[in-house]
């Protein structure tokens, strides 16, 4: 991918070659991670999947930006599946990255998490989640609903603790950073594979080691790729794993962004030893089958962010 | 009779795919068999290997499908399987250029330290993604085995494979390869 890029680049004038975007920093995981190898597949109806996206941000009020590519990530994400699957994706992913956005520029940020925890549609973020969630949820047992609240309400927690780091100047620790990135990040989101599949993991599974593991490894993954990628337009935030490295060790931008590729490469192949022990063999194939589905999108999550990254307008 | 034989295994074949026991089956139904085996190795459908299975697997069906002039959204009988597996794959020519890079795929992944053979703890978690009961993949991987040294080569899983899926002599170990029939 880097030699693709470095030839086509040379034939662009120099006028018109695109600034270097941060992202371009993971193309070494290409070669490092055996998981990270090949390219995604991309779904035959992603433009069907750009349109559904358009029109459901129009209905609800959200702004759509089809450079962005959340079409384009769901379309990766779930290739082999129905087209509605990767559209109902896009629309979370969408909504995901508006409250993104409200959490780092709007005046109130974390009253948000109120309104959408008591079912209120005032803002165009709380209309826009219940939308969602009544077509969501309806697929899902009580227990899943309750699962992906509880950890609405830890992305709220961790929200809200990175807003207390800010006012007060204190920075995360190396050990604390990670779990509190998870919560950041929202660990709905990798609830969310589950109703676009229409498949439901089995509550012991899904509490299993082998699986808490799995989707942890995962969410740290695109995470940590995340904050390389963005970095640029944090300006210093600590709460980057590349600005914590540089902190921690007395690193350099670029030896820092080196250890961080080293955790992501390690947290890569704790995805597959953690894949490789779910105890499928304690559950009958057709459930073994649906939590293989659930469980091969996390594993194609890592490439399928990377390519997001590197196309997205957001971070260029 | 031989005709019966290659019949009762696409049965059996339609079966390890039909887990839902509709008495159907469809892509996704496919792509979950792929799914299942890429999970039980801990491999990601974007390493190349895995990026071999998925694209060989789906190769199967559209093969399949076309085969029966059905759209790649259809939903096939058993009847229709066993039509389309030997319209596509036994009389057709498809085997080389559309099956055999998905079971080598499947050898591939199964060869995990690359030395070209399979141990019977690899055999053992292919064989349970299909099904196979714990008891009867013993017997398979000795039937499969046929210089008897206790190693499954990849080439006797991919020669095994074929048997299966498209011979129809009664004393194939290849008959084996699921346990028995």
């Amino acid at each position: 991918m880097r030699s693709v890029l470095k030839s086509l680049s040379s034939l662009i004038p120099r006028s018109r070659v695109p600034a270097r975007i941060a992202a371009q920093d993971l193309l070494p995981l290409v070669e490092r991670v055996p998981a990270m190898a090949a390219p995604c597949r991309m779904h035959p109806s992603v433009y069907a999947i750009e349109a559904a996206v358009i029109d459901w941000a129009r209905r609800t009020g959200l702004r759509a930006d089809p450079g962005v590519g959340f079409h384009r990530l769901a379309g990766r994400a779930f290739a082999e599946f129905d087209a509605a699957a990767a559209a109902l994706f896009a629309q979370w992913l969408t909504w995901l990255f508006h409250l993104d956005d409200e959490l780092d520029e709007g005046p109130c940020p974390l009253d948000i998490f109120h309104g959408l925890l008591n079912g209120s549609a005032e803002h165009p973020l709380e209309s826009s989640f219940a939308d969602l969630w009544r077509v969501t949820s309806s697929r899902m047992s009580d227990h899943w609903r309750s699962r992906f609240a509880g950890h609405l309400k830890i992305q709220y927690d961790a929200c809200r603790t990175e807003a207390e780091n800010r006012l007060t100047g204190r920075t995360p620790t190396l050990t604390e950073y990670p779990a509190l990135r998870r919560g950041t990040v929202g660990p709905y989101l990798f609830d969310l594979v589950e109703p676009c599949l229409r498949v439901e993991v089995p509550a012991w599974l899904h509490s299993s080691e082998p699986w808490q593991e799995l989707v942890e490894a995962c969410s740290d993954v695109t995470a940590w790729c995340n904050d390389v990628a963005s970095k640029p337009k944090e300006h210093g935030d600590p709460h980057n794993l590349v600005v914590l490295a540089t902190r921690e060790y007395g690193l350099d931008e670029q030896a820092a962004t080196a250890w961080v590729l080293d955790r992501i490469a390690e947290r890569c192949y704790d995805m597959h030893v953690a894949a490789r022990t779910l105890p499928l063999g304690d559950v009958d194939p057709k459930t073994a089958r649906d939590v293989s589905k659930v469980a091969c999108a996390f594993l194609a999550a890592p490439r399928a962010h990377l390519d997001w990254l590197l196309e997205s307008t957001r971070y260029a | 009779m031989p005709i019966d034989l290659r019949d009762h295994k696409l049965d059996r074949a339609f079966g390890h795919l039909d887990v839902s026991g509709t008495g159907e089956i469809d892509r996704e139904d496919v792509l979950g068999l792929g799914a299942r085996l890429l999970v039980g190795f801990g491999e990601s459908p974007t390493s190349l290997i895995g990026r071999r299975l998925v694209d060989g697997f789906d190769g199967i069906w559209t093969a399949l499908t076309r085969s029966l002039e059905r759209d790649n959204d259809a939903r096939l009988s058993p009847e229709d399987f066993r039509k389309g597996m030997t319209a596509a794959f036994v009389e057709g020519s498809g085997y080389d250029a559309v099956f055999r890079p998905a079971v080598e795929a499947v050898a591939e992944l199964c060869d995990q330290n690359r030395d070209g053979t399979i141990g019977m703890r690899e055999f053992r978690l292919m064989l349970g993604a299909f099904g196979t009961a714990y008891d009867d993949v013993g017997e398979a991987f000795d039937r499969l085995d046929r210089d008897h040294d206790g190693i499954l080569t990849v080439s006797e899983l991919v020669l095994a494979v074929r048997e299966y899926y498209t011979g129809d002599d009664p004393h194939a170990p290849g008959n084996w390869l699921f346990g028995p029939l």
